[in-house]
């Protein structure tokens, strides 16, 4: 496959001196050594290359991909990198890599991601399954379309649960959950009681992808697990990281109602947390990584 | 808020400062040593330190917002109060604050940051100073004016608020 790629910042841009040496040895690589930027886009439309990356201001970005033919692909890079983004353009074929390519100082980011991606994007049927909406487990720690609004309530409160243990000197979980959370003696104080599985219900019923049945459990689960799976851009296979170990957690606590039906009796909510806890550290561990993984948009 | 804020963030520090008054100090320095040609370079500076008057209240409030993050509990939205209830929703909220402030020095970081500003403040005020005579100093000046704009990129890079509300 034909691939050619322009940075505006020139001989300063990490995309360009990445090219530059990656063109020597492969003569499908064609580098755009043009300063101004609107010619630079008109050498990108009229090239035979099927592949872009670029690294452009927006208006340009915005006119290459109006106007890019429909069997190509633009991948668009930045310095400070991009929030998740929907595919742009006319045909939806421009699309926004998350990562920086650079650190503070104009160096290339640590680790330097971009021959792997290039690798993963000329390699196998990437291509055509980023065109079908959907981002392949390969490159899906670059690119992303959704905002991860999902999987950060989540993540937000499986934190309060740890939180509450971590609280509670006689929790069984006590003394690991404080250290997951890493918070010292700074754990807020709780003065009520929280019943966690409503909790995780009213989240999981407020997902946004609809269900038939939201009463029911097994369908709460699969809308919650269908909207992380939405906002990482993950296939409808749930057997991925970190689909699974989510979906054993919510699976194993909504089982719980029977032990969680009286919150006034310590002993048997201690004793349904303890059981839950392996679950709850490994769901938590999983998002927290693929959060970390999300660009923050305001660099 | 916690969305306004990343975006009037990356507004300041990405669109404004990195992209703009950097890379117009970067090309001045290229024209001043004969490297390129370009007329216009010194007006498209002298119009970027003007523009920072405006850009340094920018930064400022980003900071004051921050400070206020670090003082208090966020009060949790409207939404989240009728999905989880008061007490929970600010639980949870709280919880997160407390993990930003064990986890990002923020506090050292806003303080850092308006030194930073005051720095490049000065640095600005020198430049603009030398802009119509461009004495035997004026490149060092340009280069002080380049270290302090890359320092305080690089610091509002890290600069970061808690999220305030779970889900919306």
């Amino acid at each position: 496959m034909k691939s050619i790629i322009y940075d505006h910042k020139g001989m300063h841009g990490v995309l360009r001196k990445w090219a530059e040496e990656i063109a020597k040895s492969d003569p499908n690589i064609a580098v755009i050594r043009e300063e101004n930027q609107a010619k630079a886009v008109q050498e990108l439309l009229k090239s035979e290359s099927d592949l872009l990356l670029v690294h452009l201001e927006p208006k340009f970005w915005c006119n290459l991909i109006d106007n890019l033919e429909k069997q190509k692909c633009a991948f668009r890079f930045s310095t400070v990198g991009f929030s998740p983004t929907p595919p742009t353009g006319k045909h939806q074929n421009g699309f926004h890599v998350n990562p920086r390519t650079e650190n503070e100082k104009g160096e290339p980011e640590t680790p330097f991601f971009l021959p792997d991606l290039f690798s993963a994007i000329i390699g196998g049927d990437v291509l055509s399954t980023l065109r079908s909406g959907m981002v392949p487990p390969a490159i899906r720690h670059f690119i992303s379309f959704h905002q991860p609004h999902f999987a950060r309530a989540l993540h937000i409160l499986l934190q309060g649960w740890l939180a509450q243990w971590a609280g509670d000197i006689g929790h069984p979980n006590n003394a690991e959950a404080k250290k997951l959370l890493g918070l010292g003696n700074s754990i807020p104080p709780l003065n009520h009681e929280i019943d966690w599985l409503r909790m995780l219900r009213t989240l999981l019923s407020s997902s946004g992808v609809s269900v038939s049945d939201p009463t029911n459990d097994s369908v709460l689960i699969k809308r919650g697990l269908g909207s992380l799976r939405l906002e990482m851009g993950l296939k409808a296979d749930f057997g991925e990281s970190p689909i699974k170990e989510i979906g054993d957690l919510l699976q194993q606590a909504l089982a719980q109602s029977n032990d969680r039906a009286d919150l006034t009796n310590k002993a048997k909510c201690n004793a349904a947390d303890a059981a839950l806890f392996p679950a709850l550290k490994k769901a938590r561990t999983e998002l927290s990584k693929t959060l970390r993984l999300q660009w923050e948009e305001g660099s | 808020m916690t969305l306004d804020w990343q975006r009037a963030k990356s507004d300041f520090n990405h669109a404004w400062l990195k992209n703009r008054l950097v890379v117009g100090l970067m090309k001045c320095l290229r024209v001043h040593s004969g490297q390129v040609e370009d007329r216009h370079a010194g007006d498209a500076l002298a119009r970027l330190i003007a523009e920072w008057r405006e850009m340094r209240g920018a930064a400022c409030s980003l900071l004051d917002f921050i400070e206020q993050r670090t003082a208090k509990p966020i009060p949790p939205s409207p939404h989240d109060v009728s999905m989880f209830g008061v007490d929970t929703a600010a639980f949870l909220l709280e919880v997160e604050r407390q993990r930003w402030l064990s986890h990002s020095s923020v506090n050292d970081s806003a303080s850092e940051a308006r030194r930073e500003i005051e720095d490049l403040d000065r640095a600005l005020s020198t430049l603009s100073s030398a802009l119509t005579s461009r004495g035997n100093t004026f490149q060092t000046l340009i280069e002080d004016c380049l270290d302090a704009g890359r320092r305080l990129a690089e610091r509002f890079s890290r600069l970061t608020v808690p999220r305030d509300f779970i889900i919306g």
